[in-house]
């Protein structure tokens, strides 16, 4: 058993390596090449980064810019399921999620501010990708938001770097990927935590070799905002500017934590009804619960501690 | 939004790029990793052949134990060396901040309040582009965030919630963390849903999970307390 913490990506990213059936010293460096991918994906990606690779981005609107494997594929994967969720989750939401609040580096506590302002016709589809050369074009100057879709990728990224360990568990502030068994030999036990009692779990899920994401309304609401309905959080439908309200937290289980993530965050914008379509449509497994404690999931859960 | 019809073929891409991109992704840096998968396949065959006894120990209730202690050359020498980004203009290496390990605490047994937990941070400034001559570089190589070079002490920070404060201890020993400890919490819950944050120390709130999904405001807290001590070692 071996366990490390790190902070990174604003959040606390716990790995854990059930048993290695090797030494101390190949789990020891294979730790160090999954937190190696969340900084790297972070130092890529951020926001909070002038120098990022996604912030340099920013500054050459209207040009085809080469990118970086990573960005490229964060890019993509983002692109395909704003067209896919029809706009409910968008990259280019980046600018409203300052205008909110959302805009502190979380190392150092520093304001960061773009000087760009989306306009609020800017969507996704003002982004062009040339999969030849790989380079990606703003066509309006515009900020990128990867932050879900990102921490999803470093995610993935490390549960390959501890493949073959096979029993293994990430969990990066509340997004998980759950390698074969936990210490009992069993599928591992996750708890899904409720959206309005913060000590309690509102289910419980046996998963294996699968990601578990939740977006919430509870999670890092605008600072100063402390109403419990009508309140701003840190999901914004992409379409009207606005923070949805019919759902309090939707929970994917999927095969990877970037679909799983970019998911929950579509689910949580298009609604309980809608949302489990998307999910249906897609072959992926997910729970929906409404401010009311209402409950919508798709067939495939499997329940139970 | 696709045309009807047509939303199938999209749905099933996306899942299909959503492989895809971490495939992608995890090649480009997967030639500096090869070596040491190999290495680690071929010392775990090694380890089979000689010890074919687990060294596992698990007392009931206890999940964590203290490791044994490990030479540092071992994970010095291990250093990652993650990715090497393709570029249409070529190759471009780049290092990845430094990863620390720290020794795992000891378990704080039925004492959940004095949790002791070990939070790596990335020790110095974070390098990047370390790019031989040969190699061509896009335009403005991304650089990760120049981490801060701590000043050994014991800082205490605070973090707040909507639920209350929460104050962490962080130690630094040598430039970097040593350990980050809740001091004292002041949430209107208790503090065991932080515990199982800490997984060193995990008395976890129900023993019949593993692992919660989902940010807890607590959990945020603590993170703050974390970064507000670690501001004060500058």
């Amino acid at each position: 058993m071996a366990v490390r913490t790190e902070v990174v990506m604003g959040t606390l990213v716990t790995i854990e390596v059930v048993r290695s059936g090797a030494g101390p010293a190949a789990v020891d460096a294979a730790m160090d090449r999954a937190f190696g991918w969340f900084h790297e994906i972070e130092s890529r990606c951020t926001r909070f980064d002038r120098r990022s690779e996604l912030m340099q981005l920013t500054r050459q609107a209207g040009a085809p810019v080469p990118a970086s494997e990573i960005l490229y594929e964060a890019v993509q994967f983002a692109l395909m399921l704003a067209a896919e969720s029809g706009g409910a989750f968008d990259p280019t939401v980046g600018h409203r999620m300052e205008a909110r609040g959302f805009n502190r580096e979380h190392r150092t506590g520093e304001i960061v501010r773009t000087a760009i302002v989306n306009d609020d016709d800017v969507s996704y589809r003002h982004v062009q990708l040339d999969p030849d050369r790989r380079t990606i074009t703003l066509r309006r100057p515009l900020t990128l938001d990867l932050g879900a879709v990102a921490k999803g990728l470093a995610v993935d990224a490390a549960a390959r770097e501890l493949a073959p360990f096979r029993d293994f568990a990430i969990d990066a502030g509340g997004d998980l990927y759950l390698g074969g068994s936990n210490s009992k030999g069993d599928p591992w036990r996750v708890g899904i935590r409720h959206p309005r009692r913060d000590d309690e779990l509102i289910d419980s899920l046996r998963v294996s070799n699968r990601a578990v994401c939740t977006s919430g309304d509870y999670e890092r609401r605008t600072p100063g905002s402390v109403s419990k309905n009508g309140a701003e959080h840190h999901i914004l439908d992409p379409r009207t500017g606005e923070s949805p309200h019919a759902v309090a937290s939707v929970t994917v289980v999927a095969s990877g934590a970037m679909l799983a993530d970019g998911l929950a965050t579509a689910a949580f914008v298009l609604g309980p009804e809608a949302g489990i379509q998307l999910l249906n449509r897609l072959g992926v497994d997910g729970l929906i619960v409404t401010p009311e404690l209402e409950r919508y999931e798709t067939g495939g859960l499997c329940h139970g501690s | 939004m696709a045309q009807d019809g047509s939303n199938k073929k999209v749905a099933n891409s996306l899942v299909a790029v959503s492989c895809g991109a971490v495939l992608a992704v995890y090649t480009a840096g997967y030639v500096r990793t090869r070596s040491a998968v190999e290495q680690f396949e071929a010392q775990a065959a090694e380890r089979r052949a000689a010890d074919p006894i687990p060294q596992r120990i698990e007392a009931p209730g206890t999940r964590f134990r203290p490791k044994a202690p490990e030479p540092p050359s071992e994970w010095a020498s291990s250093a990652p060396r993650v990715d090497a980004v393709r570029t249409p203009r070529g190759t471009v290496s780049v290092e990845p901040a430094p990863v620390i390990e720290t020794p795992t605490a000891e378990v704080a047994d039925g004492a959940p309040e004095a949790s002791s937990i070990e939070t790596p941070l990335p020790p110095s400034p974070v390098v990047a582009a370390a790019a031989p001559a040969v190699v061509e570089a896009p335009p403005q190589p991304a650089q990760p965030a120049p981490a801060p070079a701590w000043k050994d002490g014991t800082y205490l920070g605070w973090g707040t919630s909507r639920h209350g404060n929460i104050q962490a201890e962080v130690v630094i020993d040598r430039g970097r963390i040593a350990s980050a400890t809740i001091a004292q919490c002041r949430t209107r819950y208790s503090c065991s849903v932080i515990d199982r944050l800490p997984p060193e120390v995990a008395q976890r709130q129900s023993p019949d999970v593993d692992y919660v999904s989902g940010a807890t405001q607590s959990a945020n807290a603590f993170y703050f307390a974390v970064v507000d001590a670690l501001s004060k070692a500058k």
